[in-house]
């Protein structure tokens, strides 16, 4: 097993070694601010760099990051009012021989490439969508709503279901030609109107892997669940008050009633509750949520991204916006640092 | 001919630039004629739309690069392209 952390600062690989011990084996792209990483069924490694200076680059390696290729990167249209700002997730979808590469971006459009990235296609059907005068920007500074979620239904390529803050979940389920808002259930308290069609922040949405139309998100003003592909969801919100607002989460990849998250005091206090990094874990599909903090630090001032935290069996990691890095190979009963000096983590991937 | 000159920021992803004549009356001309010379330079410079991106500056003479002011370069022009302070 790997585990790629995408940081501010480059994008690391560690693996796992016989000790058990998780060793730093390469570093890419020092220097540079990653986006987001993704590895294919064909194991081809796919990385974005939102460079401050240069704008979003896309590359990909075939060889296990031995060397890195730039490809071409998505591009608005020039009779488009958008222009490309970063790229917030990859992912990869095989429809029927075609191997598809979906990009998800800032400002909020879905661009494919079939040919690896010589050439993209915009969703116009998305980026034209008639609600779109009601999305808005989702957080750091920016007006720009944008793209940062993908799942695909393995039983219908056609399928594709986003999350966008801030506009909320959409499906389309004629390969993105039209777009449908699917929020019924979400809560969005910074809006006049808490129950909008549009408008709603959903920090991360997670899918089954047992039972696709299973879905858990960890939104701004909760946390919730879909049994039917997002088309309703259902508050599982802590009624503690502590598994409330946060952005990362994972689900067991054996059990969809299992869920973690990293929850932060409130919106307006972004740290862990009482200073006390904790990951939050339910068994029982939301009805309760207990702390697992074994071998987390106290005080801790630690925010953990939308893509920060990942699972793969037993072994679930996170990253943190302070540079710190936990895994926990117990399904989070034990926690161990692996480093405590990176940059801001954006990502943190698991894949074999 | 106007004297280029980069960042050497730049050189990470163009290792052979270096500073150049390049036959141009235009920044438009400019881009285009680096853009022949280093293949995909075009889209670190400017964004889809052909503007030049936020957090790079141009320089003509020492004087910002201004589209609407230096529509013409001349042939003696000393050109910097800079990443902006302002990106970090």
């Amino acid at each position: 097993m790997k585990l790629a952390v995408g940081t501010d600062k480059g994008l690391l690989i560690y693996k796992q070694a016989k000790n058990s011990e998780w060793v730093l084996a390469d570093i890419h792209f020092i220097g540079m601010p990653i986006g987001t990483f993704h590895a294919d069924k064909n194991q081809h490694w796919w990385v974005a760099i939102n460079h401050k200076h240069w704008g979003p680059k896309v590359y990909v390696s075939a060889n296990m990051g031995k060397t890195f290729t730039e490809v071409n990167s998505p591009k608005f249209h020039t009779d488009s009012p958008f222009t490309l700002k970063s790229i917030w997730t990859i992912k990869s979808q095989s429809i029927g021989p075609v191997h598809r590469i979906h990009i998800g971006t800032e400002p909020a459009a879905l661009f494919y490439s079939d040919d690896l990235g010589k050439s993209w296609n915009e969703m116009n059907g998305l980026s034209n969508h008639p609600s779109r005068s009601n999305w808005q920007g989702g957080g750091k500074g920016s007006n720009s709503p944008f793209l940062h979620t993908l799942l695909t239904n393995p039983e219908n390529e056609e399928h594709l279901i986003i999350g966008i803050s801030c506009a909320g979940v959409f499906q389309t389920y004629d390969g993105g030609m039209t777009w449908q808002p699917n929020n019924t259930g979400l809560k969005a308290f910074f809006l006049p109107n808490s129950e909008s069609v549009v408008g709603h922040d959903p920090h991360t949405i997670c899918q089954s892997k047992i039972n696709p139309n299973i879905l858990w998100q960890q939104n701004h003003c909760g946390i919730y669940r879909s049994n039917d592909h997002g088309k309703t969801w259902q508050d599982l919100t802590d009624q503690k008050g502590k598994a409330v607002y946060g952005f990362a989460m994972a689900i067991a990849e054996d059990n969809d009633s299992e869920a973690w998250v990293i929850p932060a005091q409130s919106d307006h206090l972004r740290i862990p509750h009482e200073q006390k990094l904790a990951v939050y874990y339910t068994k029982d599909a939301g009805q309760n949520w207990e702390s697992l903090e074994n071998g987390l630090p106290n005080p801790a001032f630690d925010l953990v991204l939308r893509d920060a935290m990942d699972i793969m069996g037993n072994a679930l990691v996170f990253g943190t916006n302070n540079g710190n890095l936990y895994i926990s190979m117990d399904k989070g009963q034990h926690w161990t640092t692996i480093s405590q000096n990176l940059s801001a983590v954006r990502s943190v991937t698991l894949f074999l | 001919m106007p004297h280029v000159m980069f960042t050497s920021a730049l050189k990470t992803f163009f290792p052979n630039l270096k500073e150049e004549y390049i036959e141009a009356d235009s920044i438009k001309v400019l881009l285009s004629e680096l853009e022949k010379k280093h293949q995909g330079i075009q889209g670190y410079l400017v964004n889809e739309k052909g503007q030049i991106r936020e957090h790079v500056k141009f320089y003509i003479d020492d004087e910002p690069y201004d589209v609407k002011v230096h529509t013409e370069i001349s042939k003696s022009a000393q050109i910097h392209i800079i990443q902006a302070i302002s990106g970090g």
